[in-house]
């Protein structure tokens, strides 16, 4: 059994062809090419693509009841009760300043974790998990200017579309979550020397 | 980050564990007492065992404290050095750089805390030590040989410390059973420790056998064997004298008084493992944790009158079983203290689920309700209320068993308390004893450990500027050491912590004075300001200034702070003082933060939950009851005035349509001396409810204290009475003219 073996292994070799490994076989062929892939959960949020890194977000439930909390910033739509543990849910639409969303049968909240806290963002669709190298991602461009722009993390590709990575930190920054006329802070913020 | 906050935690147990040890051995120190070398023993096993933790954490800075802390507590208790106040305070310095070090290390720093001159003079006092000359110790050639020879240095020091002081050494040989020695030995040490010191114990060098082990027992006491004899009775024990005591004039004069033989006979001994104290779980609620001892069972309750030698008297005889109850508590309840480490995540958890069965509970409810009101099965529907009934009962076991593992006792403030006591008299040249009573009162961990700073700042107030001099306490005929009380106790649901000082106190008048001076208040406000709001205004942020002018002297500094961190704990703080006789603060807190009971209240359209620890009342108020002054919305109330603040307008709810009635309810709040009433559409009733925080985005909401879960799965906001209170009475928006609030709402 040997020698037709290694015949035509050396056949192979000697018509210029490079047989594939076990380890190929194994493994798959092209397992080297992309690295560095990054899974992102793709949204929509009015009309554009937008994403999260995927293990920022706990879970995605429907809409749920809110319960509008007084005194807060416009984004902030109110606290929500998911299986017990209440989070402020914030209307991610209007954070970005894009007027607020459309609440249809499509619309999904995003669970996310920061800092072990859970927030509920409020979305358009989830379209669906997206993966990227993150060598493909282009720098977020200079000079947008707006709210938005503290937000963006990063630009992929989305088929034709831009898909616009967002930084949970600057979007969920807590000193902007009290409306501005409040935000002084009560006396009790202080602490004793 | 775990292995850090571990290490810490465990630590700063071991600290303050340390730090209590000290505190009893001043105490010792100051009546002129001996020593208890337990004392000064766990003093140096606790600094071992965090220089041993610390090493494994990788902690070098503390490494290098524990170790020189530890030569210096080894050299005091092989009697190497005297303790002094001196040393003391050297120890106690030690306390604060651990708890320096420890926070250093908690906030992953490792910069500089400086600690080389601590070591420096914690050597210092080891190298003393060292040179010094001491007399000769009495020899021990009394003893057994095989046993010198095992002695560890202390063990020998401490023989021959009881040698010179005239007391007897006995031997105790017991035997055990290998599979229960440690809890064995643990309960018989105890018993042991009531007549004088274990000096050591040591396997004995004969009758060991394979499922036994023979212990000796050295103990030194100034009992004589007859009372040990008494004592130990029904042990199992043999007891043998090694020397007999000598009155310590004549300690030098060896008597070599050997082996008067006492056999204490109990009847079990050699039954395996009847001779020994079992271990068993406990199966009453009231201990529910830890391992509880209960020393043999009835059957060994045999008359032993017979076998026991001379001295026994009758009232000594007590059987195996009425001990038990006498060593249960103690053990238990060192090991409750001691080993029981709880993640706070995992109780509120813990709670999270409770609050849901309790969800399904009311879900149950509502289901039956409509199910009932087809009337056919109505037999059925009386078993399932039935059922519902008990569901609803094991809850609130449940749920008040959770709330009790939260639960701490408040000595673990008062002790940290008692060092700063200790520190700030020093530093202040005062004499100031700090008397404790109800530190087994019991809060949830949380509010104790909100607490400490509030009480700290409180207790240093009070000696900073409260209790005078020794001089001049002497010369008002005071004694010259201050005092400071600190009283806990329950009262219905609540808990209060008094804190009283003999010093000499504030007066009202001069608190208003200060006040008008600083413009806190106009001048014609303060004439009509009684007593009682006088003195409360030491708790406006304005007066937290010192006046060097006034002989209130800066007392209030910082008490606007100690307020808001006592009301956000839902406490309120009240003040007596009596110029010249002292100052009492009363603080009353609920027992927990994580249940509490609420008003259900609503107004526009939405639901909130006032804590009912700060509703004083509920009233329903017609339209035209409601007047104006100034442009305040008032009511009044038995012949008072009441401020009104309309929720719906403090919080620029949006209501759809106009009120329909012609009356409201106001809530009447109020914390410590100020009351509001809440305008409100409607009382939706009474309700035990969970806390749950807001999340830290939303924590600093003012007015806002967290959320809670009504029946359905609805959130409703709690309000903060506090903040509301304050903010209304500050701005000049609250209280508006109650009635112009709709044209306000569309906002």
């Amino acid at each position: 059994m040997r020698t037709p073996a290694t015949s035509l292994w050396s056949a192979l070799e000697a018509g210029g062809q490079r047989p594939a490994t076990e380890d190929e076989y194994e493994h798959g062929y092209q397992r080297s090419v992309v690295r560095n892939l990054e899974r992102y959960v793709a949204f929509d949020v009015r009309d554009e693509v937008y994403a999260l890194e995927i293990r920022s977000i706990i879970e995605i439930t429907k809409l749920f009841t809110i319960t509008p909390v007084p005194r807060s910033a416009d984004f902030v739509l109110g606290i929500g009760n998911v299986r017990g543990m209440v989070l402020p849910v914030i209307d991610l639409s209007v954070r970005l300043g894009l007027g607020p969303c459309k609440r249809e049968r499509s619309a999904r909240m995003l669970i996310v974790r920061l800092e072990d806290e859970p927030y509920g963002l409020l979305v358009e669709r989830v379209l669906e998990v997206h993966e990227l190298s993150v060598a493909g991602l282009e720098q977020a461009p200079q000079g947008i200017g707006s709210t938005r722009a503290e937000c963006i993390n990063a630009l992929g590709r989305y088929g034709s579309k831009i898909m616009i990575i967002l930084d949970l930190t600057t979007l969920l920054t807590q000193r902007d979550f009290i409306s501005p006329s409040y935000a002084s802070g009560r006396p009790g913020d202080r602490h004793l020397p | 980050m775990t292995g850090v906050s571990e290490f810490v935690s465990e630590a700063q147990d071991i600290v303050e564990a340390f730090s209590r040890q000290l505190l009893a051995l001043e105490a010792q120190l100051r009546r002129a007492e001996d020593l208890d070398p337990e004392a000064l023993n766990a003093a140096f096993r606790e600094v071992h065992t965090l220089k041993g933790l610390a090493a494994l954490t990788g902690r070098k800075e503390i490494v290098e404290l524990s170790d020189s802390l530890e030569s210096c507590l080894d050299a005091l208790r092989l009697g190497r050095r005297e303790l002094d106040q001196d040393v003391l305070d050297v120890c106690f310095e030690c306390v604060e750089a651990f708890g320096q070090l420890l926070i250093a290390a908690s906030d992953a720093r490792t910069d500089g805390l400086e600690m080389g001159t601590l070591v420096a003079r914690l050597e210092a006092i080891v190298v003393v030590s060292e040179g010094a000359n001491h007399e000769p110790a009495p020899a021990l050639d009394w003893l057994d040989e095989s046993m010198v020879g095992v002695l560890t240095e202390y063990e020998e020091h401490r023989l021959q410390e009881n040698v010179r002081r005239g007391r007897a050494v006995l031997c105790v040989r017991a035997r055990f059973d290998l599979m229960v020695i440690d809890v064995g030995l643990e309960a018989l040490k105890t018993k042991l420790q009531e007549c004088g010191e274990v000096i050591t114990y040591l396997p004995s060098s004969d009758g060991t056998s394979d499922d036994k082990i023979e212990m000796d027992i050295l103990v030194g006491s100034e009992r004589s064997e007859a009372e040990f004899a008494a004592v130990l009775v029904d042990q199992g024990v043999e007891l043998r004298l090694l020397r007999a005591a000598v009155p310590v004039a004549s300690a030098s004069t060896r008597t070599n008084a050997t082996g008067t033989d006492i056999a204490v006979e109990a009847p079990a001994v050699g039954q395996a493992g009847a001779e020994v104290p079992h271990l068993h779980l406990p199966s009453s609620p009231a201990s529910p944790l830890g391992p509880v001892l209960a020393a043999g069972s009835r059957a060994q309750a045999v008359d032993l009158g017979a076998g026991i030698a001379q001295g026994a008297t009758s009232n000594a005889v007590a059987s195996a079983d009425a001990m038990a109850p006498a060593l249960a508590p103690e053990l238990s309840l060192r090991s409750l203290s001691q080993t029981v480490r709880v993640d706070l995540r995992r109780l509120d958890l813990l709670m999270n689920l409770v609050g849901e069965l309790a969800l399904v509970e009311a879900n149950l409810d509502g289901l039956l309700t409509k199910f009932q009101q087809g009337d056919e099965h109505l037999e059925v529907a009386r078993d399932f209320r039935d059922q519902l009934r008990i569901m609803n009962r094991k809850l609130t076991l449940l749920q008040q068993a959770i709330l009790e593992v939260r639960m701490v006792p408040l000595g673990q403030v008062f002790d940290k308390l008692a060092r700063i006591v200790r520190k700030i008299s020093r530093d202040s040249g005062k004499d100031v004893q700090l008397s404790i009573t109800g530190a087994d009162t019991e809060l949830d961990k949380r509010i104790v450990e909100e607490l400490s700073d509030p009480l700290m700042h409180m207790v240093r107030n009070a000696i900073d500027h409260g209790i005078e001099t020794p001089d001049e306490r002497v010369s008002l005929g005071k004694p010259s050491r201050g005092t400071i009380e600190l009283i806990a106790y329950q009262k219905g649901n609540r808990v209060v912590i008094e804190l009283e000082d003999d010093g000499h106190g504030m007066d009202w008048r001069n608190i208003r004075d200060a006040a008008i001076r600083k413009g806190t208040i106009s001048a014609e406000a303060g004439q009509d300001l009684s007593r009682d709001q006088a003195m409360n205004l030491i708790f406006t942020p304005g007066f937290s200034t010192r006046d060097e002018a006034t002989s209130v002297s800066g007392r209030g500094v910082g008490m606007d702070v100690v307020k808001t961190n006592i009301a956000r704990i839902s406490g309120m703080i009240e003040i007596q003082s009596v110029p010249g006789k002292g100052t009492q603060f009363s603080i009353t807190l609920p027992v927990t933060l994580a249940i509490i009971q609420a008003l259900v209240i609503q107004t526009a359209d939405q639901t909130f939950c006032v804590p009912l620890n700060s509703v004083l009342e509920s009233i329903m108020v017609q339209d035209r009851d409601v007047s104006t002054v100034e442009g305040h919305a008032v009511v009044s109330l038995r012949g008072r005035t009441l401020p009104l603040v309309d929720l719906a307008e403090f919080f620029e709810l949006d209501r759809a349509q106009p009120r329909a009635q012609d009356y409201v309810y106001v809530v009447v709040v109020g914390l410590a001396q100020h009351r509001i009433g809440l305008v409100v559409d409607d009382l939706l009733g009474q309700q035990d409810v969970v806390i749950k925080p807001l999340g830290s985005a939303l924590r600093q909401m003012p007015g806002i204290a967290g959320a809670t879960e009504l029946d359905a799965n609805r959130t409703v906001l709690l309000l903060d009475v506090g903040s509301i209170v304050a903010e209304a009475l500050k701005s000049p928006r609250a209280g508006r003219e109650e009635r112009g609030r709709n044209a306000h709402a569309c906002n």
